[in-house]
């Protein structure tokens, strides 16, 4: 797996990963946004259009990102997270995911990870979304 | 009957040869598009299994076993690590909220998602082995056969 960084200017600063090849584990992605969020990343795009497959250290590792980077915001309170994605009104104001191949589209489905994650068709569309 | 059976290193950079050896093997027996996917999961979800449960992340060998019968597709994963049956483990409830869910378990859900049927057996000698059954529906015949690989 291979990661490039991006750095790109929407309403407010967005990083952008863009992530080639299968993931097939988690330390390397995480590894990687802990870096970008101790250099001031709070909001991040992963483009996923060149990842034919993700096996589920992949999701453990979208779970920690997301984790890391929810705030405090009212928004995002235990309570406004929870009845929002019970409600389907939830997604997750920092961490947006581009254009999943199918595979992993999928998986992300069948995990109830699009409740929380934002799916977008191309880079520009989720870093506009911000 | 035909089986596609290949022995690899229990290591997880090995995970892109399973895929491909699994993606080949369905495709040679002539399975659908999301019936092959849900094998290439499933088999990269036990292998992972091993790796990090069985191996705990150390050396070790991971056979991998594809075959048909009738009309189900069947997966064996073997390693001779420490004993370790993915059923024992608790899956998380994706319908809960998130701060409810843990994120071990996901690979026994996915299994478990797409496969009809997982058994779990262990022998001194002959290592742990999850066997998957997926049953097919309007399966295509294969177009031709290949000899089994060992």
């Amino acid at each position: 797996m291979e990661i490039t960084v991006s750095q790109e200017q929407g309403r407010m600063p967005v990083t952008v990963f863009h992530v080639r090849g299968p993931v097939i584990e988690e330390e390397q992605l995480q590894t990687r946004a802990k870096e970008a969020y101790d250099a001031g990343t709070r909001n991040l795009v992963i483009d996923l259009s060149e990842v034919p497959y993700m096996a589920s250290p992949g999701l453990r590792a979208l779970h920690y990102i997301f984790t890391m980077l929810r705030t405090a915001e009212p928004g995002e309170s235990d309570d406004a997270v929870r009845k929002g994605i019970a409600s389907g009104t939830f997604k997750s104001p920092h961490l947006k995911l581009v254009k999943p191949t199918r595979d992993v589209h999928e998986i992300l489905k069948t995990t109830g990870y699009d409740m929380f994650l934002d799916i977008h068709k191309s880079v520009k569309d989720a870093v506009a979304s911000f | 009957m035909q089986a596609y059976r290949r022995v690899f290193e229990g290591r997880l950079e090995q995970l892109p040869a399973i895929h491909e050896f699994v993606d080949r093997a369905t495709t040679e027996l002539g399975l659908r598009e999301d019936d092959a996917f849900a094998c290439r999961l499933s088999v990269d979800e036990a292998a992972t299994n091993a790796f990090e449960h069985a191996y705990n992340k150390g050396p070790g060998k991971v056979e991998i076993a594809v075959w048909r019968e009738a009309d189900s597709i069947m997966l064996c994963i073997r390693n001779w690590g420490m004993p370790f049956d993915p059923e024992a483990i608790a899956v998380p409830d994706v319908t809960r909220p998130l701060e409810e869910r843990g994120v071990g378990g996901l690979g026994i859900f996915l299994m478990r998602r797409f496969m009809d049927e997982i058994s779990y057996s262990f022998d001194p000698q002959e290592g742990n082995a999850v066997t998957m059954c997926r049953r097919l529906e309007r399966a295509v015949e294969p177009e031709h056969q290949t000899v089994s690989e060992q």
